[in-house]
């Protein structure tokens, strides 16, 4: 085929094309997202029984922050990342900021108390807190994950494991969220590393499929 | 980005806003730019992974058909060059891990490199349009080939076709996409 032919085809009878603000998509696919984890997680888990009292309602209230936290500071990059020539002006790094914050204060509370009782502030409510939150977390960030892909793959994504992988973070993000009404672990540590760890997963997984599931 | 850039990055912006608002003669204009700056890149890149002109040009197509199935993608209030050399790059990227060929560093952003001077002649693609039309829905060879190739209006198109207007113009925007991709499939080695 000649190039000049396929030219003269492509701008022949031009259409034009209305503004897009892939906001709307995204905001759409988070919404989605997030109300299939909730509801999974009304489904599967169910809220924690002592949500009423206060002390219980202030944990759930710092593990939403948390994962709001992650959420919105994924969501920009991921934005940015639909529209091919703004990757020099995107900084995914900011990201890190929500887990390296956790982080820090994980290590401040764990100075706060002697030695013996690390374990079970790391481990959770019981021994098998770490493992439930591990997986409902990335279950829970499925439905949220799939809808984000969709999302993305009305733009033109770019570096498609980046765009994978912040995908990744933001749904995880969503599932914990969901999460955080069922969770019973009210320890700062606990949520840094489990919330952190189902979290990463969520990336890493995001940042393997992008590149089939994004391309273009 | 050097003082040839600044003065095609004007040029080529008001040319893509023209074509973004249905100013055919522009789009044409701009298309016709890219044509030769594309080449030029791919040409040169695929020369370092060892592929010929014939590749390169299929390259080049498939990138015109990428631009323009996904021209909507580009921000009005966002420079030119960036967006282009964007899909020029992931492009290549893509040809790259399809082909399982090799390339170290490719810099995330060299816009000289493509609005350096380029004046290569044209070698037709290995790609056979009629071939790669009937490969997609009968609905959207229909289509394509009414407005595309034989320039009757989108209104006369959906009459002769029996579908409306805006189904004539999905199924142009779906068929390019589905053609596309098609070269994609048929360029994996």
């Amino acid at each position: 085929m000649n190039t000049d032919r396929l030219v003269d085809l492509l701008s022949s009878n031009l259409e034009p094309v209305s503004r897009v603000r892939f906001g709307k998509a995204l905001l759409l696919a988070m919404l989605t997202g997030s109300i299939t984890a909730f509801t999974l997680m009304l489904a599967t888990v169910g809220p924690r029984a002592d949500l009423g009292s206060t002390a219980h309602l202030w944990w759930t209230a710092v593990k939403l922050l948390f994962a709001v936290s992650v959420i919105s500071t994924a969501t920009p990059p991921l934005l940015r990342s639909m529209r091919p020539g703004l990757e020099k002006k995107t900084h995914p790094e900011i990201i890190f900021l929500p887990f390296l914050a956790a982080i820090v204060a994980a290590l401040a509370m764990l100075l706060f108390v002697p030695p013996h009782a690390w374990s079970a502030m790391l481990r959770g409510a019981h021994p098998v807190s770490p493992a439930r939150c591990l997986v409902c977390i990335t279950f829970f960030a499925a439905v949220p994950f799939a809808a984000l892909i969709w999302a993305l793959r009305q733009g033109a994504p770019t570096r498609l494991s980046l765009s994978g992988a912040i995908a990744g973070v933001t749904a995880g993000g969503l599932g914990a969220a969901a999460y955080a009404l069922a969770c019973t672990s009210d320890t700062i540590p606990f949520i840094a590393i489990c919330y952190g760890a189902a979290i990463a997963i969520c990336a890493f997984v995001g940042a393997q499929l992008g590149p089939r599931l994004l391309r273009w | 980005m050097d003082e040839l850039a600044h003065s095609h990055e004007r040029e080529l912006r008001a040319l893509m806003t023209a074509s973004l608002d249905g100013d055919a003669a522009a789009y044409h204009r701009l298309l016709e730019w890219l044509t030769s700056h594309l080449r030029a890149y791919y040409r040169q890149h695929f020369t370092r992974i060892g592929h010929g002109p014939t590749e390169a040009e299929d390259l080049l197509q498939e990138a015109l058909i990428a631009v323009h199935t996904h021209r909507h993608t580009y921000d009005r209030s966002q420079p030119f060059t960036p967006w282009i050399y964007a899909i020029a790059r992931y492009k290549f990227l893509d040809y790259l891990r399809r082909t399982k060929s090799s390339l170290k560093d490719l810099p995330m952003e060299s816009v000289q490199e493509l609005t350096a001077e380029s004046n290569m002649t044209a070698v037709d693609s290995g790609l056979d349009l009629q071939r790669l039309l009937s490969g997609i829905s009968s609905k959207a060879r229909e289509a394509i080939q009414h407005v595309k190739l034989e320039g009757l209006s989108v209104s006369e198109a959906a009459v002769r076709s029996g579908m409306s207007e805006s189904a004539v113009k999905v199924a142009i925007h779906r068929g390019l996409k589905t053609l596309a991709s098609r070269i994609r499939q048929e360029k994996r080695t």
